[in-house]
């Protein structure tokens, strides 16, 4: 299937496209650097910077002291920019280094000296657990009668589940570079997928008006979450050097210190306990789950939200009970990443119900079709489900990858086998599309048609990869039916929309794209009453001549009824009872301006309908589920521990897709950076400091990791009407279909662990799995591989 | 006297440029986006683990052999200082079009949505021209082998391989056509004469044009530091962790691109670079070339050498337990001549090396092992099983003799401050049969020989276990016909 591309690839392959170090240096262009605490917690008596403020080429050092208004937090206010006295992580950030040249950057940075009081940090959530070390309220998700349901169930099972956190390695590492304008105005280039916030986060902490800052996103090397809210602070710490030394300044993080410095997935520890019949039917669940929320609250407290409202997933569950809990750890303060929470309950069921056959002897997809959703059921939150795609999913993908078959094939292979374990796992997704806080749920745009016939138009959205203006791009043009080349999505600027909404959520495209097509929409609306009067006068009283000469008069539009009968269709505007009578769509565009009727629009859009409340634990806080399924098959070395995915299916349903290339690349990307997360990325701490923290270190997937064979295909549903032009978004949903390669290992280890399913955390990496191996008591090998 | 020139010469896509002053002691990948002003080629990790920063290469030298127009291979520009590209022809993703538009290769990956948030996309893209400089029949195997420098979050790889694999070979045109290495040739053997001296601001750089010159070199400064590709160094000095102050290069010395075979004996010189150490030792010594498959990147491969290797030291490099197994001899060349230390006395502790002042390595031999007879297996444990640093390697080599163990060599890396040899369990498996039955066991005392660490990579407990798990792993994979 050909779909557009990126709008741009082009400039992609070329080197032309231009992230924020791309920019050509501007005179008297300042390079900024930060000073970080070493330690997880202590007390910062002073910093010394004599020696570093002497290095020449260094032009100021900036501490706590020089930020009008320090704290800062996208949810609670708790988060100092620079710190004053209390260090809470390792990477904190103490001091801001102007300088001219990275060179004297570095050796001022070595030169700076901290005192420092030490104080015994709380490094995992055990610990913060014990303490009550808690941030935000504890949540509770409840239906039925949990307890009496679990002492009435035929069959129980208790477990925890510890998942690790997870880096976002976007490529471009947090960047910005801030130009101060006259007035103390500031414009700011920054890697963000919230300019929003950056705007109002840089005139808060530098006591500036919101009028005097405006952001500017072009693109982003990569996101995925971690320049939700975690751009802002380096755009505070460029601004206040731009705005003190009036000067501009570019900072550019190492790898290795945006490591250090941003947070991550949250880890989480997830207590459950299940109850069930005999068929594995779900009868009660009761789950507390805890999250490490780090240092400060960041995003902590909704991403805990979503993980609460995805502990059910695909399956109805009559008695259910979840508690939600953020902790306090001494490490980076843990943000969005793909998923948002959402990852955490999912893995936690998934977990549970592989437990579930085991314990029975069933096969783990038939418990899952016994506890899928059904049109009508509601969930645990009160949302009825009403688009119940799944059941037909698991069927579909079940016959075409050969699901039964190859399960036989597999207890065949273990049989047999003296080198490898073989596992088999599908798992679904079932992911809530909105914001469950409501009023982040809005979108604007802004369009302006040119009289050649050429449209730019401006969102709230930012590009990250995900090819969100491709598609808006894509809805812009169709509206008018004009070549999409004649459409420009221009960069993000808080000068063109105001108070937009993180580019997050997975949302973006739905909530922008559609505030751009309702922009488009009304413009149409007023165009096709232009062309209705332009038709009706003879072609030599049209045009700028006739206009210029006054000789004519003016088309009024106002009061008009709709022209029903134009139509707009491959560059040319009609009556369509009168097709050869057509005007050119520039020209059109020509006859509106010279009658004086607007070509500019304004578009504005709301998820309609969701409500959510938190303290209940009730509501509809989705506008529509995102469904899929995966079906997964690995083997795991019976000597060492070695996985290797054999083979991936993914099926899922994302609508009528805007566009099935950028779709598809959500999917795979998606899905092989869900495996990322749940094999090979291994946070490694030393008393709270980051040893991983580089590429050579820690381990994203690479090409070789890919699954040998690997199937992705969309499901049409062309029943979905509910959102932009009958499309669903794909965006999140795909990395949580990964969990069946967690899953499927589970399912390999079960059989060496002759039907007992393993404990097995997030990530499942080598060293987990070599011991999760039957050995024997001395560490020799077992006798059965022999 | 030799005569002295006080630039470097390189091409970028095809201007010519002398580059003179600090410049010459930067990454490339700077001299690139901030002095040359071209930015397509992208920084990320800044330790030649990403691959977002890959330009293709032709680096031309006065060979030994009969010399021939330099190809084009890539490498990683982000820990590549600036006078390693002495007489080289760079290409960026700048240079891959032309007036008419994209090239095969970038249209091909914008045709299948190759990109996404487009960081790394230059550096793939280079990659890809690496793949297709040479004809070959192009499978999703070579594909990945040739992908696994490049590291991408966004599309999980699936359509970069579609891109590869659809890209027309009709359309497509080679560097070695779009920009001809000949003039460098031509100006490398004009001024093969010259050695280079360059100072500036604190830093230096020697590259000599006989190894005499450079023991000479050493043994009057002694704070000098040989740079042979520093796909180590660069990553140290990028990260803060050394200063570049007085550099030597010894790419102008030709006998050090030795790299043949004399009689039953094979000689590798120092600046071999590991992707032709490998293709050499494909049909001699075919598990190790087999290993260097899971070892580091092509970008990595193309400049990085095996004395680097060695030279480096690092306990878990991975080219010392095979180099141990296959008994190697390290020639070092010094003011006074040279002489032969075996390997297995070559490591004093930790990074620390037989080596005298003035003493630098020039070669390592080795006796092509008999395949008939001889059994090799060579193993690592890592995070991710490809281009990550091991946990522990290990090597083992047995000769068979009428089914019975003749002589026996095992080495480990990542259990001790050095790679080591494990003389007593060598010595107990001399004389036994070549059975399953009769060697497992002998994992036990592997792991109970040695003392290893935790650290990043894994735990202590893990190692040891591991140890003897790998040595298992080679006795079951090679004598299963013989249980």
């Amino acid at each position: 299937m050909t779909s557009t591309p990126h709008e741009s690839a082009r400039s992609h392959v070329s080197g032309e496209a231009e992230y924020i170090d791309d920019r050509p240096f501007t005179h008297g262009e300042l390079h900024v650097g930060l000073v970080l605490s070493p330690v997880a917690r202590g007390s910062l008596n002073a910093v010394h910077f004599e020696a570093a403020a002497k290095v020449p080429g260094v032009a100021g050092i900036f501490t706590a002291k020089d930020i009008a208004h320090n704290m800062w937090g996208s949810i609670f206010a708790d988060q100092p920019f620079l710190v004053e006295r209390e260090i809470l992580y390792a990477g904190e950030v103490i001091a801001v280094i102007a300088a001219e040249s990275v060179h004297a950057l570095e050796a001022a940075r070595r030169l700076v000296q901290l005192d420092i009081s030490p104080v015994e940090p709380i490094l995992t959530l055990d610990q913060a657990i014990a303490r009550r070390e808690f941030i935000g309220p504890e949540r509770h998700i409840e239906r039925g009668k949990v307890d009496e349901a679990l002492k009435a169930a035929p069959h129980r099972l208790k477990g925890t589940l510890e998942i690790a956190g997870q880096d976002h390695f976007y490529l471009e590492s947090q960047a910005c570079v801030v130009y101060p304008r006259e007035d103390r105005q500031l414009e700011i280039h920054s890697s963000s997928q919230h300019p929003s916030e950056v705007q109002h986060l840089v005139a808060h902490a530098l006591g500036l008006k919101f009028h005097q800052v405006v952001c500017v996103v072009k693109r982003m090397g990569g996101a995925f979450g971690g320049k939700e809210s975690q751009a802002a602070p380096f755009a505070v710490y460029a601004s206040l050097v731009a705005s003190r030394l009036n000067r501009p300044a570019r900072l550019i993080l190492s790898k290795d210190d945006d490591m250090r410095i941003t947070g991550k997935r949250n880890p989480f520890k997830n207590f459950y306990e299940v109850g069930f019949d005999n068929k594995g039917k779900i009868l009660a669940l009761k789950a507390n789950l805890y999250s490490d929320g780090g240092a400060y609250a960041d995003l902590s407290t909704a991403i805990m939200e979503r993980a609460m409202l995805h502990t059910d997933n695909a399956y109805f569950i009559p008695n259910f009970s979840v508690s939600g809990q953020v902790c306090r750890t001494h490490t980076a303060p843990n943000t969005a990443f793909r998923g948002f929470g959402g990852p955490k309950g999912v893995v936690t069921i998934e977990s549970i119900i592989e437990d579930i056959a085991a314990q029975l002897k069933l096969d783990p997809l038939d418990v899952r079709q016994a506890n899928v959703y059904a049109e009508g059921q509601t969930t645990p939150y009160g949302q009825t489900i009403d688009d119940a795609v799944l059941p037909d999913l698991f069927a579909k993908l079940r016959r075409s990858a050969e699901y039964d078959q190859r399960r036989q094939e597999i207890e065949q292979h273990n049989q047999e086998s003296s080198s490898t374990y073989r596992g088999l796992s599908m798992t679904a997704v079932k992911f809530g599309i909105s914001f469950t806080t409501r009023f982040l749920n809005q979108g604007s745009a802004l369009v302006n048609i040119h009289l050649d016939g050429t449209i730019q138009v401006s969102t709230g959205a930012t590009e990250m990869g995900q090819g969100v203006n491709t598609k808006i791009a894509q809805v812009v043009a169709d509206a008018f039916s004009i070549p999409v080349s004649d459409v420009r999505v221009m960069p993000t600027s808080t000068e063109k929309n105001a108070n937009t909404s993180a580019t997050a959520a997975s949302s973006g495209a739905d909530i922008n794209g559609q505030a751009a097509l309702n922009a488009c929409l009304n413009l149409r609306t007023e165009l096709a009453k232009v062309a209705q009067e332009v038709l009706k006068r003879s072609p030599d009283s049209r045009g700028r001549k006739a206009a210029a000469a006054g000789t004519v008069g003016e088309i009024a539009i106002d009061g008009l009824p709709e022209a029903q009968n134009i139509v707009f269709k491959s560059g040319h505007v009609f009556d369509y009872r009168k097709p050869d009578q057509r005007l050119k769509f520039a020209d059109l565009v020509n006859e509106a301006y010279l009658n004086r009727i607007p070509l500019s629009a304004s578009g504005f859009f709301r998820y309609p309908g969701i409500f959510f409340n938190k303290e209940t634990g009730q509501g509809k806080p989705f506008f529509y589920f995102t469904n899929g399924v995966a079906l997964s098959e690995v083997s795991a070395d019976r000597l060492t521990g070695e996985i290797k995915v054999l083979r991936a299916d993914v099926l899922m349903d994302l609508g009528r897709p805007l566009n099935h290339g950028i779709d598809q690349g959500q999917v795979t990307g998606g899905f092989i950076q869900g495996m990322g997360w749940l094999t090979t990325e291994n946070l490694f701490y030393d008393k709270g400091v980051l040893l991983s923290c580089s590429p050579s270190t820690y381990k994203i997937p690479s090409v070789h990791d890919v699954p040998r064979e690997f199937n992705c295909s969309l499901l049409e549903n062309p029943r979905n009407d509910r959102n932009l032009r009958g499309s669903k978004t794909a965006g999140e949903p795909p990395l949580l279909l990964a969990i069946s390669v967690w899953t499927a290992i589970k399912n390999a280890l079960t059989f060496a662990r002759k039907g007992v399913s393993p404990n097995l955390g997030v990530p499942a990496t080598q060293e987990k799995v070599f011991f999760q191996l039957p050995r024997g008591d001395d560490g020799g090998l077992h006798e059965e591989t022999l | 006297m030799s005569k002295v020139r006080d630039f470097i010469l390189l091409y970028v896509n095809g201007q010519r440029h002398e580059v003179r002053g600090p410049e010459v002691f930067q990454n490339l990948s700077s001299y690139l986006r901030y002095s040359r002003g071209i930015t397509g080629t992208k920084v990320v990790c800044a330790e030649g683990d990403c691959g977002a920063c890959t330009v293709m290469v032709a680096r031309a030298h006065t060979k030994p052999q009969a010399p021939a127009p330099p190809e084009y291979e890539s490498l990683n520009s982000c820990i590549a200082p600036v006078f390693l590209l002495d007489n080289c022809s760079i290409v960026t993703v700048e240079g891959l079009g032309d007036s008419a538009g994209l090239s095969e290769i970038q249209d091909s990956m914008v045709r299948n949505f190759g990109g996404q948030c487009g960081f790394c996309t230059p550096g793939f893209v280079m990659s890809l021209a690496n793949l297709y400089e040479h004809p070959q029949d192009v499978t999703p195997q070579k594909v990945k082998n040739h992908l696994t420098g490049n590291l991408c979050r966004c599309t999980g790889y699936t359509p970069i391989i579609q891109a590869a694999l659809d890209v027309d070979p009709a359309k497509h045109r080679p560097l070695a056509l779009r920009y001809p290495t000949n003039p460098l040739m031509k100006l490398v053997t004009e001024s093969a004469d010259k050695e280079v001296r360059i100072i500036s601001e604190g830093q230096s750089l020697y590259a000599p044009i006989s190894l005499g010159q450079a023991c000479r070199y050493k043994a009057e400064n002694p704070d000098t530091r040989i740079f042979s590709s520093a796909t180590d160094l660069g990553v140290q000095i990028n990260k803060g962790k050394i200063q570049m102050r007085k550099a030597m290069s010894l790419q102008l010395i030709p006998e050090l691109f030795r790299c043949e075979r004399v009689g039953q004996k094979v000689h590798i010189g120092a600046k071999v670079s590991l992707t032709s150490v490998q293709n050499f030792l494909g049909p001699l010594v075919p598990a190790f070339a087999e290993f260097l498959n899971i070892f580091a990147s092509p970008q990595i491969k193309n400049v990085a050498t095996l004395v680097g290797n060695l030279a480096n030291a690092s306990p878990i490099a991975d080219t010392i337990p095979p180099l141990m197994t296959l008994d190697t001899q390290i020639i070092l060349a010094g003011v006074g001549g040279t002489r032969t230390v075996p390997i297995d006395k070559f490591f004093l502790g930790y990074k620390k090396l037989d080596l005298r002042p003035d003493e630098i390595i020039q070669a390592l031999e080795f006796q092509i092992p008999d395949l008939d007879r001889t059994r090799m297996g060579f193993y690592k444990t890592s995070q991710r099983r490809d281009l990550d640093i091991s946990c522990i390697n290990a090597g083992f080599s047995l000769e068979i003799e009428n089914g019975q163990i003749k002589s026996a060599r095992i080495a480990y890396g990542g259990v001790a401050p050095t790679t080591i040899r494990l003389a007593h369990i060598e010595k107990a498996l001399v004389g036994r049969a070549f059975k399953k039955a009769e060697l497992l066991h002998f994992a036990r005392q592997i792991s109970s020989s040695i003392q290893p660490i935790s650290d990043v990579r894994g735990s202590a407990e893990f190692r040891r276990e591991m140890a003897a798990r790998l040595f298992e792993k080679f006795i079951i994979e090679n004598s299963g016909a013989e249980a």
